[in-house]
């Protein structure tokens, strides 16, 4: 039963970063998709790293195969990066070929380190949730598979980093990303009666932001057309409330995330384009704006610099010129917090 | 699984499919206790009783279930002890106990 | 008892096995084995290594192509879908053509799990979840970790468990410990892994109901636990810190094993008004995005200036580093190059780490470390996604207990938990209630390194006994 924590960190770890704990003092991308740190000891230690299925999906039977790899080449120990890849930490010089071909055997590509499109992250989508607007996990295999030569290479001005929400909850961070494509309702939530009266409607109620959700005699719930926004707050809260719609839902692509403090610094990722239809199983669309926006970002964008740190420089507006997005009212901030994306003071990009 | 029905010393109760009270007013002592069975407590202490009726005024004052925090501070209990005492959860048992319907939520 | 055993002939991997039993009980599963047989010889990762899905499959995905993606713009609901048991059994066009392609397919990893694939080739052809209403299931004792979500589409399959497994810190793991929990997942769950969910746990799906509670012992048993739902302090997330990286300022991972031998009850025993998530980040570049996502972020800061080296960044660049690309992005101007020497004008530099990330043979960050606490990140609720705003700019931060660090988290944690209406998060609470007020309530000294910039109004509050009468 509970109590017991999490594994103990001297158990997990590899023995090359036990003996070097701390003590890194520089690292190098000899290749693509292979990280060669350096202790102070002068001990170098190489990862290799690979993508993963979308989602981070792994089957039982594929994980026992890398198991199998890593017990080759890197003394029994691997690690799932923040972006859902793999990385085969300490693996010997001579062998990282070798450890590369086992990889790419069972379906893994290496790369994605550095200056290049990095493993998208996605969340499970239509595979396993209640407010998924979209399929994530089948757009991040749609996009990987666009975007796979560029994985592989290591020629981007500045690191990329694509990822894919289901829906406004974000929790495949599409809003963090270089590129987001993040799933959004545009229906309002169907009020099932029957079921909304077992709820708490106190709560049902106070979760709306917006206040859109009133009472609805005897015991229900109406929402206001005029004042919800989709947020989906009221639908995890209640039964009776479900949201999904297979004719309105769709994504938006989001532009200019980061999570460093780097360069301009932390910011989440603005929206874009507002709204492109749900096209399974490829959404050909979604892929074809994330092309265009990376190819464009590749042509203008000076040696390090992200995509937002290349849009701070070149502006928005042409940002949006470059890439012919059309602009609308739904581009424009009328949120709560709209202030502080309207622009102050007169300073265009011409 | 759907609902069922109940007959409870004399009363026709209506549960929903997690054994939820349907109607609150229904509720009473006896039935508190026959829940508790259902939700691994042997015998409802006083410690329990005091969540139970904090809890139960609190809801019927403002129609939602209290926070945990509140629920400890009131009755004077660490959080663990309430698991502790409450075996399958202050959501699940310590509400179903005191007559509320689930309490719902996720993400 | 006959048991068939579909194994892939080049690798012996089992990719079914069925029993006569089995099969004369349930119609799903004889459709299962009659489709497996006529469909496949290898398992789908030889399919994919040996690059023959195409030959293999030939016509077949010709037509699952032909008749997958255009969009008629009609839709049924599942009550018109007619004899859907057939459709079960034959085809899955829209997911066979996403296991085309180059990149791995996660449909291919679902498709060797018992995970139930006509739940999300119905989502795909239909465009919504079928999937319905989610929630978190207790067992007597394990109060957090486990979630139900319901089935929209009943005639398909029933609605799922799933259980959060704590990773360990880091993402690391020997390969002993994935094994454990493969065998675990096969046996109790649909052998299918989740690595990692985006709040760093281990997502093991398809448990029925009945072997929540050996699932939970048997993880236990092999020293895992579970945890990170419900208004709980959620699964902490860490980068790799100290342990492989060359620029990271504080122990992330020591940290992140700190915070839970203090604060495991809190993760286990849901206690807040809302979640609350935690996250340690080593140095300003946040891998662990805490900045963003977390209600409170705990990311490690140096004060003094980048330390350079100069012979050795005569030495790199010698070998064709391209300084001036490093010096024109600096976001402070705060580096004079001339080509020899590099300077670092102390009052410019705003520690942002861009010199020392693309030059850290070089150029090594300061010795004087600690951490910064950015409180209220998150991205849904009332105000949409916030940034994390900084509470304190410099924390010493102590192995091995980070007593000083801990503290303030733990009075952020008991001002959200007073103060915040129920289903509030963090963020929405300090956005409504004002830095000021929350700075003052978790009772940290006001900095200016907390401000953009100063207020431009002065509507603010002076207590009766702040005027002096």
């Amino acid at each position: 039963m509970p109590g017991i924590g999490i594994p103990p960190l001297e158990k997990t770890i590899p023995p090359i970063v036990k003996r070097n704990y701390g003590k890194w003092i520089y690292h190098e991308v000899p290749r693509p998709g292979v990280l060669k740190h350096v202790a102070e000891s002068g001990e170098e230690c190489y990862t290799v790293r690979a993508g993963m299925p979308a989602n981070g999906r792994v089957s039982t039977a594929l994980a026992r195969s890398i198991c199998a790899v890593a017990d080759k080449y890197a003394e029994g120990h691997l690690r799932i990066t923040r972006r859902q890849s793999l990385e085969l930490v300490g693996v010997p010089e001579a062998q990282i070929d070798a450890a590369i071909v086992d990889l790419n055997a069972l379906g893994l590509p290496v790369g994605g380190v550095d200056h290049t499109l990095h493993n998208i992250v996605a969340c499970t989508g239509w595979i396993h949730c209640q407010f998924a607007a979209t399929g994530a996990a089948a757009i991040s295999k749609a996009l990987s598979d666009d975007l796979y030569d560029i994985f592989l290479k290591e020629d981007l001005p500045a690191k990329l980093k694509v990822a894919i929400s289901g829906c406004v909850n974000n929790c495949g961070e599409g809003i963090t990303a270089d590129i987001g494509v993040i799933g959004i309702h545009r229906d309002l939530p169907r009020v099932d009666d029957e079921k909304v009266k077992k709820c708490e409607m106190a709560l049902i109620i106070s979760v709306c932001p917006t206040g859109a959700i009133r009472p609805k005699p005897p015991k229900s719930v109406q929402v206001d057309p005029n004042r919800c926004m989709h947020c989906v707050a009221c639908v995890g809260q209640c039964e009776g409330m479900p949201i999904g719609d297979p004719v309105t839902d769709g994504v938006a692509i989001y532009v200019g995330g980061k999570s460093g403090n780097a360069g301009s610094g932390p910011n989440f990722a603005k929206l874009v384009i507002p709204y492109l239809p749900n096209t399974p199983p490829r959404w050909p669309e979604t892929s074809a704006a994330v092309r265009e926006i990376i190819e464009a970002w590749v042509a203008g964008a000076h040696k390090h610099e992200r995509i937002i740190d290349w849009i701070n420089r070149i502006g928005w507006e042409k940002f949006f010129e470059k890439l012919n997005i059309p602009m609308t009212y739904k581009q424009l901030d009328g949120y709560v917090l709209w202030p502080m994306s309207s622009r102050t003071g007169v300073r265009f990009h011409w | 699984m759907a609902g069922q029905t109940i007959e409870f010393k004399g009363k026709t109760l209506e549960l929903d499919e997690d054994g939820f009270l349907q109607d609150p007013d229904l509720w009473d002592e006896e039935i508190a206790e026959f829940f508790a069975k259902e939700e691994s407590i042997p015998e409802l202490t006083e410690e329990h009783w005091k969540v139970i009726n904090y809890i139960r005024d609190y809801y019927l004052q403002f129609g939602i279930a209290p926070m945990i925090r509140k629920i400890g501070k009131a009755c004077d209990m660490p959080v663990k002890h309430m698991y502790q005492i409450f075996p399958t959860g202050l959501d699940k048992g310590a509400c179903r106990c005191a007559g509320l319907p689930k309490p719902t939520g996720c993400v | 008892m006959t048991t068939v055993i579909m194994a892939c002939p080049t690798c012996g991997f089992v990719i079914a096995d069925f029993t006569e039993e089995q099969m004369a009980a349930e119609e799903r599963v004889a459709k299962r084995y009659q489709y497996l047989k006529k469909k496949q010889t290898l398992c789908p990762n030889c399919l994919i290594a040996t690059k023959r899905l195409k030959e293999l499959r030939g016509a077949e995905a010709d037509e699952a192509k032909a008749a997958a993606p255009v969009f008629s713009g009609e839709i049924l609901t599942p009550e018109e879908v007619e004899g859907f048991e057939e459709a079960e059994a034959a085809e899955t066009p829209l997911l066979d053509e996403l296991e085309n392609g180059p990149w791995p397919s996660h449909v291919t990893e679902l498709k060797k799990s018992k995970y139930h694939m006509m739940m999300y080739e119905e989502g795909m052809r239909l465009r919504q979840t079928q999937w319905g209403f989610g929630g978190y299931v207790s067992l007597p004792g394990v109060a957090a970790g486990i979630l139900v979500r319901a089935s929209a589409r009943p005639d398909i399959a029933r609605g799922a468990n799933f259980m959060r497994m704590l990773a360990p810190s880091g993402g690391y793991y020997t390969t002993d410990m994935l094994r454990t929990v493969c065998d675990i997942t096969d046996e109790h769950a649909y052998g299918l892994l989740h690595l990692h969910s985006a709040g760093g746990d281990i997502e093991i799906l398809g448990i029925p109901t009945e072997d929540l509670e050996p699932t939970v012992k048997a993880l236990n048993e092999h020293g895992f636990d579970v945890g990170s739902t419900s208004d709980a302090y959620r699964n902490s997330v860490d980068c790799l810190g100290m342990s492989r990286c060359d620029v990271a300022l504080t122990d992330s991972m020591g940290m992140r094993d700190a915070w839970y031998k203090r604060y495991l009850d809190d993760v286990q025993y849901p206690r807040f008004p809302h979640k609350l998530k935690v996250r340690f980040s080593g140095c300003p570049n946040d891998c662990a995005r805490a900045q963003q996502k977390s209600g409170i972020a705990l990311v490690g800061v140096f004060r003094d200036l980048p330390r350079v080296d100069g012979d050795r960044l005569t030495e790199w660049v010698g070998r064709g580093g391209d300084m001036n690309a490093i010096v024109r992005m600096c976001p402070t101007r705060a580096m004079i190059w001339d080509g020899k020497s590099l300077e670092i004008d102390a009052d410019s530099c705003v520690r942002c780490m861009f010199c020392i990330n693309k030059c850290s043979y070089a150029i090594r960050p300061g010795v004087d470390r600690g951490v910064a606490i950015v409180v209220g990140a998150k991205f849904r609720g009332k105000y949409g996604p916030l940034l994390g705003k900084v509470l304190t700019p410099f924390v010493p931060a102590n192995p091995p207990d980070y007593n000083e660090v801990f503290e303030i988290a733990d009075r952020v944690a008991d001002a959200f938990d007073e103060h915040a209406r129920r289903k509030e998060r963090l963020g929405d609470m300090i956005f409504r209630v004002g830095m000021d007020q929350f700075t003052e309530w978790v009772g940290v000294e006001p900095s200016p390194r907390q401000m953009a910039e100063p207020r431009t109004n002065v509507y603010y509050h002076w207590k009766a006994e702040e005027l002096g009468r």
